[in-house]
């Protein structure tokens, strides 16, 4: 492999000096709550934002949201390669173009970083915390390279504020950009397919299971309860009623067969919770209990409690989620 | 002293504990309601070659000792008993034989298979006469030309129902008795005359098939004697002497299976204001529980150590099946308890664990039997000779 | 041809509890599995390689990793290389990248490079798209199932509007998506033989791969920990239905 290369790839020494502000990678209008970090962490640098976006007509939102300067580029990454940012923020589902560039920058790089700062002395640190062990708990980072790159999960974020009287700027779509390599390294898509993830342990894997019991009353709250599992990509699960009505099977009960579920996000519908299901979720990470007595025992396990009959509730619920 | 197991074993108890929790725990309770095994399941156990754990590579076993076996056997009775039943008596007993005293053609003629799980062993000594009294076997081996014709029943004989290759204690000389003049043979399932009944119906182990065998006038050739003739029954209490070490493993798991799943309970369950975990009732039983499994489990694992180390362990063998069948009931019967109404519920896995574990102070050999055999090797050790 | 699969191991999340009201984690029994979705890639590996090639499990660090090379040849890798550093056991992504770089510059015929796309204990997932970039090689992410025809490998990874046959020239680096398939498990007698063999791992010493000082330096460090707030459980949520209905919503859309 030829050596001479690799350096060219690695691009010059990169000095502190160079290197300004916070530049966004804005692929859509979703990710604005990043340009909100953005212009939080830029005003007490007292540095610019940037944006990166690919459709022109984004401009004015980016700037309502707080860009100084708006850029216009396809491939941002490439774009952002030529340009010495000193911070760069992607959305977390730009892994690749987020490391790609800080590999080519010898920028650290912080996934999934929540509550982004800056170290506030000369080292200009970018701090961070990353989750680890699904969320368990955070390892908090800090990046030192003169350029850090980060990517935020804009989800976490709070929503910007758009102030529709800033001002600011449209930069011109430069003709070419820097390519990151020089040797063609392209993957190429050949289309959508129809495809189901490989089905392994269908609780102990989902990170968002919808359950059932009792409460549902029949087949036709039990079809309500199934609806609402396959708007939220959930996997359907119940507890003992549940089961015996034979509305799951045994390898999607919840309670008493000692399987413990943990997934992101629980929704009990219709379960009473004895002892035995509730402690059976207790490593949920979050609990939405839907019942209609108040004193159900599931309600003391539930991070949000709804007193209501699911039958009548969960269409209301769906279509609030439409 | 270095009480630690060795890498090898210890990586070798990882894999199998992920494969129970995997592919049996989920399985458990079916197989106890149908009596059914997922064939599936026992081929996959078998190219993992847990149907010849303790057995020489040379054969086609995995060459992991006695440790390595009692690790089995330990795992396997955390999630399911009844497979470690059927396991015991194909590795234990009915393979082990074959393995202690079977000549070498003999034993390249029927191991690799054995210990690939390819086929299933049992080992045939029980008859309605003789229970604890095993010298009283009838079971009759006539000798004609090349062949023995074996003709009698066999009964309460576990993997019955499907063992392919049955080790078979016969009398081939009733002047002598079954202690002088009995005789090992590797019958083969397919042989004509040869009959398995119907399974029994049992409190437990429903997972785990028994049944009587019949034999009438099966012609098993003399290369399948297995060991010498006449000396049969030394080569069948041999056997059951070291099968009683991996008995004793199957306990730990068993018990501390209880242990588990009561610490699990209390510290969810609340009553009177409080989680039962802060009641010292409660708290006594489960230390009194810990402390029996250690102890077993230190025993268990010394003994397994001195089989491997080639010492003498006919004295410690008893000691773990008779400790063992009792310390197991009495865990699963406490953790029963613990759990109060739910614990006497099918739904839940400790009533099965509970009916499983009955029979651990009656199979192969009785506590009676044990404290025979113990008090034997005791007072020997003091010059006296007891006579069972 | 060889088929890299990087494996970490990081501490089995059933041996700790995190204690958010104390802001600590107690960790009840230290132990080491390999990444999950490294296992993923390895079965991968393994169900790839055809006779000729040799699938090479490869680990940086110590003790850990080496038990985790050790579990990959007994699953049936052909060779096992452990990088032995202490600080390498923790090391951030851009001294992985260039450690993992000298490796395969060092293991001739290597054409392609498979690990977990994601690392439960570090912020590891940038070390796939980083090694890439720096030996120029393709990056597929997030791959549910692959295949390899002739020099060509083809993948099918999830895009944002749903999964897509995606397809590189080798040699190549991909990410194997966790719980894609189902690792094998280790024949018993396997096993035995491995952990019995002293040589069933190779180790090689930073120096020997002609690491630099530079390539190990890392310009990212961990400074702390810090934990999510405790759950506040039996909150009842109130209003008319329709309310209640757009407050679960909204709930629910921020997981």
């Amino acid at each position: 492999m030829d050596m001479t290369d690799i350096s060219a790839l690695m691009g010059e020494d990169i000095t502190a000096e160079n290197y300004a502000d916070i530049w966004v990678a804005l692929p859509a209008l979703a990710a604005a709550p990043l340009l909100g970090e953005a212009r939080r962490l830029a005003d007490s640098l007292g540095c610019y934002v940037h944006a990166v976006i690919a459709d022109e007509r984004l401009s004015v939102q980016a700037i309502a949201f707080g860009a100084d300067r708006v850029h216009v580029a396809v491939d941002a990454g490439a774009f952002l390669a030529g340009q010495q940012p000193e911070f760069v923020f992607f959305s977390v589902n730009q892994n690749m173009q987020a490391a790609r560039l800080a590999q080519r920058l010898r920028a650290g790089l912080i996934t999934d970083a929540r509550n982004v700062s800056t170290s506030g002395d000369s080292t200009r640190a970018l701090l961070g915390s990353h989750p680890i062990y699904g969320g368990e708990y955070f390892l908090d980072f800090a990046i030192t390279s003169p350029v850090k790159v980060a990517t935020l999960d804009a989800r976490a974020l709070p929503e910007p504020y758009a102030d529709l009287s800033r001002s600011g700027e449209l930069v011109s779509a430069p003709d070419s950009a820097p390519a990151i390599s020089r040797r063609p390294s392209a993957v190429r898509d050949l289309g959508l397919m129809e495809y189901s993830p490989y089905p392994w342990r269908p609780l102990t894997k989902a990170k968002v299971i919808v359950s059932a019991g009792r409460g549902v009353k029949d087949a036709e709250g039990f079809a309500l309860v199934k609806q609402l599992a396959e708007r939220l990509g959930a996997e359907l699960a119940g507890d003992q009623s549940a089961r015996d009505s034979g509305w799951v099977d045994e390898a999607h009960q919840v309670g008493v067969t000692a399987q413990e579920v943990a997934p992101d996000l629980y929704v009990a519908i219709g379960i009473r919770g004895d002892t035995m299901h509730n402690a059976a979720i207790a490593r949920a990470r979050q609990v939405i209990a839907i019942h209609s007595n108040p004193d159900a025992p599931i309600f003391a396990v539930a991070d949000y409690g709804v007193v209501a009959a699911p039958k009548a509730f969960l269409p209301k619920l769906l279509e609030h989620l439409a | 002293m270095d009480f630690t197991f060795s890498p090898e074993h210890i990586a070798l108890r990882r894999m199998i504990r992920e494969f129970c929790e995997e592919e049996l725990r989920p399985r458990a309770k079916e197989v106890d309601r149908t009596g059914q095994q997922d064939p599936e399941v026992l081929r996959k156990m078998g190219e993992l070659g847990m149907f010849g754990v303790p057995f020489s590579q040379e054969y086609g076993g995995m060459g992991a000792g006695e440790t390595g076996y009692c690790i089995l056997m330990e795992e396997l009775d955390r999630v399911c008993p009844s497979t470690t039943t059927i396991v015991g008596a194909h590795i234990g007993i009915g393979t082990m034989s074959l393995y202690l005293d079977g000549s070498p053609e003999l034993k390249r003629k029927y191991l690799p298979a054995l210990c690939s799980g390819k086929k299933i062993a049992a080992f045939a000594l029980t008859e309605a006469n003789a229970g604890s009294d095993a010298a009283g076997v009838q079971l009759r081996a006539t000798l004609e030309g090349d062949s023995y014709f074996l003709d009698g029943q066999k009964m309460w004989i576990t993997n019955g129902p499907i063992a392919d290759v049955i080790m078979t204690l016969a009398v081939t000389d009733p002047s002598l008795g079954a202690r002088g003049g009995a005789t090992v043979f590797a019958v083969e399932k397919e042989w004509p005359g040869f009959q398995p009944g119907k399974p029994e119906k049992k409190m437990g182990l429903h997972g785990s098939p028994t049944s009587l065998l019949n034999f009438d006038e099966v012609r098993v050739p003399k290369e399948n004697v297995v060991g010498q003739v006449g000396l049969g029954f030394v080569t069948f209490m041999k056997t059951l002497d070291i099968g009683r070490v991996s008995l004793g493993a199957a306990t730990v798991g068993g018990a501390q299976a209880a242990l588990d799943a009561a610490l699990r309970w209390v510290k969810v369950r609340s009553q009177f204001g409080r989680l039962i975990a802060h009641m010292q009732s409660i708290q006594f039983m489960l230390a009194d529980m810990a402390a029996e499994i250690e102890a077993l489990r230190s025993l268990v694992y010394r003994t397994a150590w001195l089989v491997d180390n080639g010492k003498p362990f006919i004295k410690e063998a008893g000691m773990c099946k008779l400790l063992g069948s009792e310390i197991a009931s009495r865990c699963i019967d406490r953790a029963l308890q613990i759990h109060g109404a739910l614990g006497f519920s099918r739904d839940f896995p400790l009533e099965r664990g509970w009916r499983d574990a009955r029979i651990g102070e009656i199979f192969e050999g009785t506590n009676e039997i044990q404290r025979i055999v113990i008090a034997s090797e005791l007072l020997q050790e003091v010059g006296v000779r007891i006579r069972p | 041809m060889n088929i890299l699969v990087i494996l970490r191991a990081v501490q089995d999340p059933n041996g700790f509890t995190v204690n958010r009201r104390a802001q600590k984690v107690f960790v009840n029994r230290e132990q080491f599995i390999i990444n999950p979705s490294d296992k993923n890639a390895l079965e991968a590996a393994l169900s790839l390689a055809t006779e000729s090639d040799t699938v090479v499990a490869v680990a940086l660090g110590d003790a850990p990793g080496e038990d985790a090379l050790r579990q990959a040849r007994a699953m049936g890798a052909g060779r096992a290389l452990l990088v032995r550093d202490a600080t390498l056991q923790n090391a951030d992504a851009t001294v992985v990248a260039a450690a993992l770089r000298h490796l395969v510059n060092h293991l001739d015929e290597t054409k392609l490079v498979l690990l977990g796309a994601e690392v439960l204990d570090a912020d590891l997932a940038q070390v796939g798209p980083r090694l890439a970039a720096v030996l120029d090689w393709p990056f597929i992410e997030g791959a549910q199932q692959l295949e390899i025809h002739g020099s060509t490998i083809a993948a099918i990874a999830p895009q944002p509007d749903g999964f897509h046959k995606l397809e590189a020239d080798l040699p190549a680096v991909v990410s194997v998506a966790p719980d894609s398939n189902q690792p094998r498990y280790a024949p018993g007698a396997k096993i035995i033989n491995v952990y019995k063999d002293k040589h069933a791992v190779e180790t090689h010493t930073p120096a020997d791969l002609q690491l630099t000082e530079a390539d190990l330096t890392p310009i990212t460090e961990v400074r702390g920990e810090s934990f999510p707030p405790e759950r506040e459980l039996g909150e009842r949520l109130e209003g008319s239905p329709d309310e209640l209905a757009r407050q679960v919503a909204e709930v629910i859309r921020k997981i």
